[in-house]
């Protein structure tokens, strides 16, 4: 260590940004912190905190739910929208995440840009069909479907910063699911499956699935979700979905788990997921 | 190099630290060495104290990030001369062997005592989900944090053979 020369506290979002601009890459955002804390970007000298900016808890965007950016994980966690809006699946990622004392640091805005294979608010986001709002240099709304085309290392610049990801409001009856496997409850997940249907009458009108941990980004996993969508599904259709779910994927492999094994797990856990929200 | 001020079991200190460094080497640097290094990444909850009432790792919390926070550490909730009743618990139920992990386990349990002052098992072990011992298997801690939360009730003591 000891790159790091300056800490900056700015306070208000506006110099915030400038300073990122003014230091072209040599400064970055400090949020929880608790990934800086170990490595850094190559490059930085500067930290710019912005965990006091009240960029913090939940507000209502009309006909979206704005999470801030700087709202730790435990703080999701708790909120009562979080238990509300789809099912709870919000709450269930955000209980999943890492550890007690680790939930009170990580922030949402960092566990969405930082995004490791193991990163479980990534794969729900994506699901529900988030955005994420962008403030910097030029100021942009993202869907996560276009954020996680690609690394958001590549597509955030360095005066960025992510103030909010924004949910849209359910509309109509919904229902969802969301599991986070691993060995332990403090563990790195070794898949993360969210599905989610959104019905008229007994009929899903659309269906998201989204997979994390799988692959070095979270992905949705539209095979599965065109044998639901439109349907009034029956267990051979949940069942076809997950197989071709797991037949679309090319899951990594580490030294937990092997690409087989991860298949399999990918093959069960969309065949519960989807079995439970669709009935 | 910034400047901060933190207020440490209740006495308040101002010091200079580097800018990227942690809580747990500025605690100990001050000599507050009842906080445990273990791990150093976040995994292992020795070093778990309370900042401003919420359980942390403060092996990964940037000092300057803190500034002005009110931090409490395992001597804070009560020392050998007056240990507060969680640290009593963990003494009578034999939930203390190493004790390398005890700081940490203790804050926990008070992090959690505040929050849900009768947790069941299963709340015992979420809220203790981040703090790793090597030596006791768990099972005499959370026997700990019930017996505490029954003498913190006023409830009779379980007695132990
Ligand atoms: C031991 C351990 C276990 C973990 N286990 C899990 C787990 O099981 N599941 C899980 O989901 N996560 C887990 N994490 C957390 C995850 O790996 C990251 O550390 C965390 O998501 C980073 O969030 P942060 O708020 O601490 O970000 P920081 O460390 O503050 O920042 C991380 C990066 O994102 C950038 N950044 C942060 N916020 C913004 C913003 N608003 N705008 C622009 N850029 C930003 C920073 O510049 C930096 O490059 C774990 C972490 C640790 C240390
Ligand atoms: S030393 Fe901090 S969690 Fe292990
Ligand atoms: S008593 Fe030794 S690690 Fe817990």
């Amino acid at each position: 260590m000891g790159r790091i020369q300056f800490y900056e506290r700015p306070r208000t979002l506006d110099e915030a940004v400038r300073i990122l601009a003014e230091k072209k890459g040599k400064a970055c955002v400090l949020a929880g912190g608790t990934s800086l804390a170990l490595r850094q970007p190559p490059g930085v000298d500067t930290f710019v905190d912005i965990s006091r900016l009240g960029l913090v808890g939940m507000e209502d965007r009309g006909d979206s739910i704005a999470i801030k950016a700087c709202t730790t994980v435990a703080e999701l966690a708790s909120l009562p929208q979080s238990y509300q809006l789809y099912g709870g699946v919000l709450a269930r990622a955000a209980m999943a995440v890492a550890s007690t004392p680790l939930r009170n640091q990580i922030t949402v805005g960092g566990n969405l840009v930082q995004v490791m294979p193991w990163s479980d608010l990534p794969g729900v986001m994506l699901a529900l069909n988030g955005q994420i709002v962008i403030q910097g240099t030029t100021s942009r709304i993202v869907p996560l479907k276009d954020f996680y085309a690609t690394h958001p290392r590549n597509s955030l610049s360095a005066g960025d910063l992510v103030t909010e990801v924004r949910i849209p409001k359910p509309i109509g009856r919904v229902q969802s699911s969301f599991v986070k496997v691993g060995k332990t409850v403090f563990d790195y997940a070794a898949l993360t499956v969210t599905a989610v249907a959104w019905l008229s009458g007994n009929q899903v009108r659309e269906c998201s699935v989204a997979l994390g941990a799988v692959r070095p980004l979270p992905m949705r996993v539209p095979q599965a979700e065109e044998e639901i969508a439109g349907r009034i599904p029956t267990r051979d259709d949940v069942i076809r979905a997950a197989a071709r779910a797991a037949g679309a994927v090319e899951p990594s492999q580490d030294y937990r788990y092997s690409k087989d094994y991860r298949r399999q797990l990918i093959k069960v856990w969309v065949k519960r997921c989807l079995h439970e929200a669709c009935s | 190099m910034p400047n901060i001020t933190l207020t440490v079991n209740g006495e308040k200190m101002t010091c200079t630290v580097a800018p990227d460094e942690k809580l747990l080497d500025t605690l100990r640097r001050l000599g507050r060495t009842d906080v445990k290094k273990g791990c150093g990444e976040g995994t292992c909850g020795s070093c778990s104290v309370l900042i401003d009432g919420r359980l942390m790792t403060s092996c990964i919390v940037f000092s300057a990030r803190v500034d002005g926070a009110e931090i409490m550490t395992a001597a804070g909730l009560g020392t050998a001369n007056a240990p507060h009743p969680i640290q009593t618990s963990f003494v009578k139920a034999g939930a203390v062997q190493c004790g390398f992990c005890t700081p940490g386990m203790v804050l926990a349990t008070k992090a959690l005592l505040d929050a849900v002052p009768k947790p069941d098992v299963s709340q015992i072990k979420m809220a203790l989900d981040g703090n790793m011992c090597r030596c006791t298997g768990y099972v005499k801690i959370i026997e700990a944090v019930q017996d505490s939360a029954r003498v913190l009730a006023g409830e009779n003591e379980v007695p132990h053979e």
